[in-house]
């Protein structure tokens, strides 16, 4: 029994513990704070030199980590709320994702951690899944895993073995949620596909044994309404079989193209706005390689392009709920 | 009801729970609305909760017990000597918050409703036969042979079933060969017959219907009467060509009509409306356009290449890298020599040997049958 918190906060402490050129970076991070959601507690007991609190200037610490991953350090940046990015987008864009590219023998080892989501009453600008806005960026590679993940360990092989940036995001509600693994998840079935060196593809099955009524291609937050319909689905007769990439971008196409054929209705789900996101590249990838087999057109359900409410009602309305997923599936169905 | 069951209100955006600190009032002291009964803590601070309504008020949970949002702490009784057990079995034990749904036990699956519904059945009628929670399994048992019969033939296409192709200008013997084409496939059936002769109305020709005049395509298309349309007509190219633009533009689909007995080789190319007979040759590296009729024993040559609307007699034969344009109209038996180009709007007469190019909107007339020289 291990949440995704603990299981972060388990892959940051095997990483400066076992590789000195390890440094993790960020605003309010160190104890007895120890960060926004408390990721980092204990670690600058443990590490004090290496466990760094910044200034309050995302472009500037983003800066300063791009610099300690060009001269050989492996940075690991937090910044509180993804939100931020916004402020970081210069140094992400013009200047770390470029550097390999434009200078013989770069590299920018550097993972950049964020909370994304929304679900706590936190309003517009603490509460949004900006990784859109950076999918498609040259160099970029962006990566969310879901509750089926161990984010520790994959958080742990991208600092230890990318040589290109990456966003690793983090949805702020899994936190405290146990992970779904062999022990804790007995009534879904887990499967792991590894196209992409560190980052797994899972695949759960609600029930297995049957043909999937509905397939889903989600990510990272996703995973956990969407784990509570699969089980109540489980008792209706419903099969679902949900695919949780970890690698955003680049996408583990040839797994999502022979999981995706195996039939059932297709839906893609994200937390980020509705229009020109992820789920747009993969469904036009699935289409360009699948035309032919789908049976169907494929469906999208994201969350409405407007401001977050902070009422949890209003909230609800805005973003992607239990209940908005199994009525999406109900009416594919139908 | 639910006003006398106190519950922890969610507090705070950083917590789901709360720590009980203490009682206000002693377990089953009457309480009126608005009473401060508890105090519990979150992560920021301390809140009084406060009585919904008079009565008395049962304690549910010992000081430090910790709870979750929605969770009930007590119970306002109305009446002193009752137990909150009661109104909590009433209220059921879910919380208030989340996004539970429709409680009460339930008759049927959702998979189960869902089958049932697509199938026609009445699922309600079938848990009271069955007297149990009905399941997928349940549903289908219960159909009956001729629901799947029916459900066979009203499948959509094209998984399990043939295209179904109109006959558009197809009353006359254009319209039988065409119909007896299809018979022989597997992979289409004939479902009607247009033509703009109105004395062929309400009959039929080889078992299918002849069911108005060609414009009848537009609202058959949009009922989904059928899947793909092919053109007949081959008496007036014209026609023909203004049918085949007419249909399309309204977005009806095309099909080509090939008779089994038709030899395609390897890398030929075709457009759609394409209608070939019995025998038919198309050697390798054939290209046709659109909208073709091509009748028996029609031999393409390799390479040639043949427009879009052209209407071929019996045993019409090309050799090869003949280029042919559009429009093109040739009676039976015209043998055309290799290399040849014939431009559009052509028409060429039964029995002709074409040995020499021709321009377009040219009509060949045949020499036939002239003494060259006496024996």
């Amino acid at each position: 029994m291990t949440t995704y918190l603990e299981s972060l906060r388990a892959g940051l402490a095997r990483l400066l513990d076992g590789d000195a050129r390890v440094y993790l970076l960020g605003e309010d991070i160190v104890d007895p704070y120890g960060g926004a959601f408390k990721v980092t507690q204990g670690l600058s007991t443990r590490f004090p030199e290496r466990v760094i609190a910044t200034p309050i200037s995302e472009a500037g610490i983003t800066g300063f980590a791009t610099g300690l991953a060009l001269r050989g350090y492996r940075p690991v940046l937090e910044i509180m709320f993804g939100d931020f990015l916004t402020l970081c987008a210069d140094q992400i864009v013009n200047h770390m994702c470029k550097f390999p590219g434009m200078y013989p023998g770069v590299a920018v080892p550097l993972v950049i951690r964020t909370p994304m989501g929304a679900g706590r009453g936190y309003g517009a600008t603490h509460s949004q899944s900006l990784e859109k806005l950076f999918l498609g960026t040259p160099g970029l590679s962006i990566v969310a895993p879901s509750l089926v993940h161990d984010p520790g360990a994959i958080l742990e092989y991208l600092v230890r073995h990318r040589q290109q940036p990456t966003l690793f995001i983090e949805h702020k509600l899994l936190y405290g949620m146990t992970l779904i693994d062999g022990d804790t998840g007995q009534d879904l079935s887990v499967k792991s596909f590894t196209e992409i060196p560190g980052c797994p593809t899972m695949v759960l099955r609600n029930l297995p044994a049957l043909r999937p009524d509905v397939t889903v291609i989600a990510y990272g937050g996703v995973s956990r309404p969407l784990g509570a319909v699969m089980r109540r689905f489980a008792e209706e007769e419903i099969s679902v079989k949900a695919i949780f990439p970890a690698s955003l971008q680049p996408l583990p196409l040839n797994t999502l193209i022979a999981e995706a054929r195996e039939g059932g209705r297709l839906l893609i789900i994200e937390e980020g706005t509705e229009h020109f996101n992820w789920g747009s590249e993969v469904a036009s990838l699935l289409y360009e390689h699948l035309l032919g087999s789908l049976r169907h057109p494929i469906k999208r359900l994201s969350s409405l392009a407007t401001v977050i409410p902070c009422a949890a009602e209003r909230e609800e309305q805005v973003i992607i709920t239990e209940r908005k997923i199994e009525d999406t599936i109900l009416e594919l169905l139908g | 009801m639910s006003e006398r069951i106190l519950r922890l209100p969610h507090l705070n955006t950083n917590d789901d729970s709360a720590v009980l600190v203490s009682w206000l009032v002693a377990d089953g002291s009457p309480v009126s609305a608005g009473t401060a009964v508890a105090v519990v803590e979150t992560t920021k601070t301390t809140q009084e909760l406060e009585a919904g309504c008079a009565g008395y008020c049962a304690r549910l949970l010992d000081v430090g017990a910790r709870i979750g949002s929605g969770d009930p702490l007590a119970v306002i009784l109305a009446r002193p000597d009752e137990r909150p057990e009661t109104y909590l079995a009433a209220q059921g034990r879910g919380t208030e918050r989340g996004e539970g749904r429709e409680s009460g036990e339930k008759r049927w699956t959702k998979k189960a409703a869902l089958v049932a519904a697509k199938r026609g059945l009445d699922i309600e009628a079938l848990a009271d036969k069955l007297g149990r929670k009905v399941g997928e399994a349940d549903v289908i048992a219960a159909q009956r042979p001729e629901d799947a019969l029916r459900d066979l033939v009203e499948d959509a296409y094209p998984h399990g079933r043939r295209e179904r192709v109109l006959l558009v200008g197809g009353g006359g013997g254009g319209g039988a060969i065409t119909l007896d084409a299809i018979m022989r496939t597997h992979h289409q059936r004939a479902v009607g017959i247009l033509d703009n002769n109105s004395a062929l109305h309400g009959k039929t020709q080889l078992g299918v219907p002849i069911l108005g005049n060609n414009a009848l395509a537009h609202s058959l298309w949009a009922e989904g009467f059928f899947d793909a349309a092919i053109i007949v007509v081959t008496a007036s190219i014209a026609e023909r060509e203004g049918l085949f633009h007419e249909l399309s533009r309204a977005g009806i689909r095309f099909t080509n009509v090939i008779d089994p007995s038709v030899d395609i080789r390897s890398n030929v190319v075709m457009g759609v409306g394409n209608l070939i007979m019995a025998h038919g040759f198309l050697a390798t590296c054939v290209s046709l356009g659109d909208n073709n009729f091509f009748a028996s024993h029609s031999c393409i040559e390799h390479h040639s290449r043949i427009g879009s609307h052209c209407t071929f007699g019996p045993r019409t034969t090309t050799s090869g890298a003949v280029n042919i344009g559009d429009r093109v109209k040739t009676g039976m038996g015209v043998l055309i020599e290799p290399y040849l180009e014939i431009g559009d709007d052509v028409l060429i007469p039964s029995g002709t040997v074409v040995a020499s190019p021709i321009p377009a909107n040219s009509v060949i007339k045949h020499a036939d049958n002239s003494v060259i020289r006496p024996r």
